[in-house]
């Protein structure tokens, strides 16, 4: 009978979804980016109401409580855990070592101890309180990297297993016979005299409906994932809560405000915290982009660049002034070709490598720097895509793509699309989804040294940046530019949106 | 009171109700009724609709408006209706008989019955005798 | 003068070929009170959803104080007032901070009105709306809608699930914005007691179209329900080719037909029609008007 209350449980069916998802994310995800791992892995269980252990049809039924708990418990674990060995067995057969296997399951068993601590709350009700996910989630990802660094992998798993098993004992040693589905703590007995004062803001009653408490999940995400460098995925997943906040907005809608105002209300927290994680991101310090690396797979040392510095097509000979000559590998990269224009080969000299890496030094800091000079203290320039200009460009860039999105969505939600095409929901998921897919398809091509995604903005950005005249103002007009025009069709499209009504108006 | 579920519409049962009170003696001769509003507030119903009420009762003659002043009952009441009272008698007496034949009476008890009503109301009016 | 609320034409589906409205056609003056009617799934929410700027309409055109809720929202919402049963009100929000939303909101602001409502409903302002029940709850929302004096007032379904004092505080609130201010209100609900007090126009939706569109007292007397046993006609066209006929449907042993007319004019006609005694007919109230006009069919032909 637990099997048939898990199968109907929805995070079971999500589950199944997550595990191609995993998989795909798995093999292309740089270890940076770990987190955004771990971020999909909790999707069905964040898709499928986190606080909640029994819902009010089940709690009618004749079935004890104790029996409930534990369908949920192990459709929830089997949401997280199923994805993880899915992904993880996919790594190893791909090649992968193990090690990072293990990181994985580490990323699970971070999963598993916020789903148990979300369960925690107030066990004799049907649901707990609706911050508790909130707060476990937060609590377990500022613990997250700490702990990774100081443990051994083993240990982690151990810590993992121990604090799910003790908070499993403690959810299941308070369950009562039967949930209830009032507060059990009485609510405080409100006196009618109460303060008529008006309150400080306003508007506080439209930013509540617009704001609910999950949309805090995606808050550690929007603002750490970008340090890391990871800002092109963020600024897709950024999008979700954007589409929480606007499907909330229908008693907002029925007020004399305008519908600019409250889209605004909406997107701008979002975007603005993406783009402080952006720029936090590009003022953090970054690893040398310039390295000495021994390529496997070309069996030669070169001076290796981000990706953003390679050439396209193939690789041309490359002629140093004095006549000596070298011809780079030619990588194909999901179907296109590049090279790295500052290697070198085992025939040349020492003078050809210092060459090579000026070049190199030059095209990444703008100036050009001795090797010896590099090895010995690192020179207090900042490479192109930390300068002041990139960093204007790019935070263009990721409010062009939210907005962009935006857009998508909002001609997904507008009336005369959807009275042409009756599943525009539908279309609405696959829209959202598809760029993220195709970022992760990028990342997943082979030859990838993670960052594809990234890389490919960051050589776009530069080459904009080659193009505009020299000031900063001009870049700024040129960043604001995108967006400001995608904001005013956002706007425009916005207002003939019609939002999903609740569910309780199905019929007329 | 008013039954909105009344075979009546509302307007009517408020006609019903002040001809009725006028014909007791509740409602003398050129009292004042309450406004419009007032009475559709007491009655929780619409204020057209009180208002259609009193329209018909003034065409019928039993209200007058005075301009900025209110309602009143006419100090002259009009003569019942023939038309009317003949239906109300028929009314009253299709009551009586399905009254009587469910009491098990039959057609001429009913008839030997309305005979002596028809007596004690012709005679004296010291002899009270119930029917 | 411009009507208040004028739909012409209105077709709207929500899938494919389904249309929920399908040429909704009428008009609101100021100062008119009009019940929409309907079964569940007849198109009144998404009717008073597109007055109010909400939906679109696929085809047709609405206006609202002679203007498309569109093209000046804020302009025309702040003369509209808006309850609807699943009009769901921020649950963390305490209902002071509700009020003084709406009164920031809204520049026709009644203080007096809010005071008087406040006191009358019993509502602690510095509860949340979370805490309230479901009629406190409604009644907040009520109160927000009215103290702004509209000239408009959207009521959809306002009373559903109100236990009868409720639904009697919420008319008499109704009644007397309509006394004090000549509001046209547009409501739709399924108890028709509310209906017949609220008085008005009544206008019945059925299969994406207006059935019935007149005055109350009109419909309740000038509308009768003729009760023919079922052996008198074979189908329902012999009934329905008697003139003045609107809807016939089988109930059990008996056909039921809603007739325009007087009750003893209509059994005349009836009679001639089909030359058989035993039909009754009688004047109905709302309700089983309603029954009769859009309810379904009942029983199979002996």
């Amino acid at each position: 009978m637990i099997w048939q209350l898990v199968k109907r449980d929805p995070a079971w069916r999500n589950a199944l979804i997550a595990m191609a998802g995993a998989a795909v994310a798995a093999l292309a995800l740089p270890r940076q980016a770990i987190g955004l791992f771990g971020w999909l892995v909790c999707m069905p269980w964040l898709t499928s109401q986190p606080p909640q252990r029994a819902t009010l049809f089940q709690a009618a039924l004749p079935i004890r409580a104790c029996d409930l708990l534990l369908a949920r418990v192990l459709a929830l674990v089997a949401a997280v855990w199923l994805p993880v060995t899915f992904a993880a067995t996919v790594f190893l057969l791909a090649g992968r070592p193990a090690a990072d296997a293990v990181i994985l399951m580490e990323v699970g068993g971070g999963a598993s101890v916020v789903v148990l601590a979300a369960l925690s709350s107030r066990v004799r009700e049907i649901a707990g309180s609706q911050w508790a996910p909130a707060i476990a989630w937060a609590i377990v990802c500022a613990a997250a990297w700490p702990v990774w660094r100081l443990m051994p992998p083993g240990a982690v798993l151990a810590l993992c297993a121990v604090l799910c098993a003790g908070l499993f004992w403690n959810i299941w040693r308070q369950l009562p016979p039967a949930f209830e589905v009032l507060p059990a703590r009485l609510t405080r007995q409100v006196s009618r005299q109460g303060n008529t004062a008006a309150p400080a803001l306003v508007w506080w009653p439209i930013l509540r409906s617009l704001f609910q408490p999950m949309t805090l999940f995606y808050l550690p995400m929007v603002v750490f994932m970008p340090i890391g460098g990871q800002w092109l995925a963020v600024s897709i997943f950024c999008f979700l809560p954007i589409l929480a906040s606007v499907t909330h907005m229908s008693w907002a809608l029925s007020l004399p405000v305008r519908r600019s105002a409250l889209l605004a209300a909406a997107l701008l927290p979002w975007i603005a915290l993406l783009l402080l994680g952006v720029l936090l991101s590009n003022w953090s310090a970054p690893k040398p982009p310039i390295r000495l690396e021994w390529s496997a797979s070309n069996k030669i040392s070169e001076v290796r660049t981000p990706l953003e510095f390679w050439g396209i097509g193939k690789a041309p000979i490359i002629e140093s002034p004095w006549g000596e000559s070298w011809q780079p590998a030619t990588v194909r990269l999901g179907g296109v070709k590049i090279y790295n224009p500052y290697s070198f080969g085992p025939a040349n000299s020492a003078r050809f490598f210092e060459w090579q890496f000026r070049r190199a030094s030059e095209a990444v800091y703008g100036e050009a720097i001795d090797y010896a000079d590099f090895k010995r203290y690192r020179p207090a320039v900042r490479p192109l895509t930390r300068q002041a200009r990139f960093a204007i460009l790019n935070l263009a860039a990721c409010a062009s793509g939210v907005m962009l999105l935006a857009n998508l969505v909002f001609a997904a939600m507008h009336w005369r699309f959807r009275r042409v095409f009756d599943h525009g929901q539908k279309a609405l998921g696959v829209l959202l989804m598809a760029p993220i897919v195709c970022v992760l398809l990028i990342d997943l091509a082979p030859g990838n040294d993670g960052d594809v995604g990234t890389s490919l903005v960051n050589a776009l950005l530069l080459r904009v940046s080659a193009v505009l005249p020299a000031g900063l103002p001009a870049v700024a007009l040129a960043a604001v530019l995108p967006v400001a025009l995608l904001s005013w069709t956002a706007a425009q499209l916005f207002r003939g949106v019609e939002l999903p009504q609740p569910a309780a108006a199905a019929r007329s | 009171m008013i039954h909105p579920a009344d075979e009546l519409p509302i307007y009517r049962q408020i006609m019903r109700q002040i001809t009725e009170a006028i014909a007791v003696g509740r409602l003398k001769a050129g009292e004042k009724l309450p406004s419009h509003r007032d009475l559709s507030e007491q009655l929780v119903i619409a204020p057209l609709t009180v208002k259609k009420a009193y329209d018909e009762l003034e065409l019928l003659g039993f209200l007058e408006t005075q301009r900025g002043r209110g309602t009143y009952v006419c100090a002259r009441l009009p003569q019942p209706d023939p038309v009317q009272q003949m239906q109300q008698v028929r009314d009253t007496a299709r009551k009586l008989l399905s009254q009587a034949y469910l009491a098990g009476l039959r057609y001429p008890d009913v008839l030997q019955v309305l005979e002596q009503a028809g007596h004690a109301l012709a005679a004296p009016p010291k002899e009270e005798e119930k029917v | 003068m411009t009507p208040v609320l004028d739909f012409r034409a209105i077709e709207r589906s929500f899938k494919r070929n389904v249309p929920v409205l399908n040429g909704v056609t009428f008009a609101l003056e100021a100062g008119e009170v009009a019940g929409l009617l309907g079964r569940n799934g007849a198109g009144k929410t998404t009717l008073i959803r597109i007055a109010i700027g909400m939906l679109f309409p696929h085809a047709g055109s609405v206006r609202v104080f002679g203007a498309s809720p569109t093209a000046d929202p804020v302009g025309i919402k702040r003369r509209i007032g808006y309850v609807a049963e699943d009009q769901v009100l921020p649950a963390g929000s305490s209902v002071a901070e509700l009020i003084a939303l709406h009164r920031y909101l809204f520049p026709r602001w009644d203080g007096a009105l809010e005071r008087e409502l406040l006191d009358r409903f019993a509502l602690p302002p510095a509860s949340r709306i979370k805490h309230l029940s479901k009629g406190q709850a409604r009644q907040a929302a009520l109160l927000c809608a009215v103290c702004h004096r509209p000239e408009l007032l959207l009521l959809d379904e306002p009373a559903g699930g109100l236990d009868p004092a409720a639904r009697r505080e919420f008319l008499e609130t109704s009644i007397q914005l309509l006394n004090r201010e000549g509001t046209a209100i547009l409501f739709s609900s399924h108890h028709m007691n509310d209906v017949e007090r609220l008085g008005g126009r009544v206008i019945l939706l059925d299969e994406g179209k207006v059935r019935l569109d007149e005055d109350l007292d009109r419909l309740r007397e000038g509308v009768c329900v003729a009760l023919v046993p079922r052996a008198s006609a074979d189908d329902p066209a012999a009934l329905e080719r008697v003139p003045g006929c609107l809807r016939v449907r089988p109930v059990s042993d008996d056909w039921h037909a809603v007739f325009r007319g007087e009750p003893d004019a209509v059994q005349a006609s009836l009679v001639t029609a089909l030359g058989v005694n035993g039909i009754r007919c009688a004047r109905v109230p709302l309700e089983e008007l309603f029954i009769e006009m859009v309810g379904g069919n009942r029983g199979e032909p002996v």
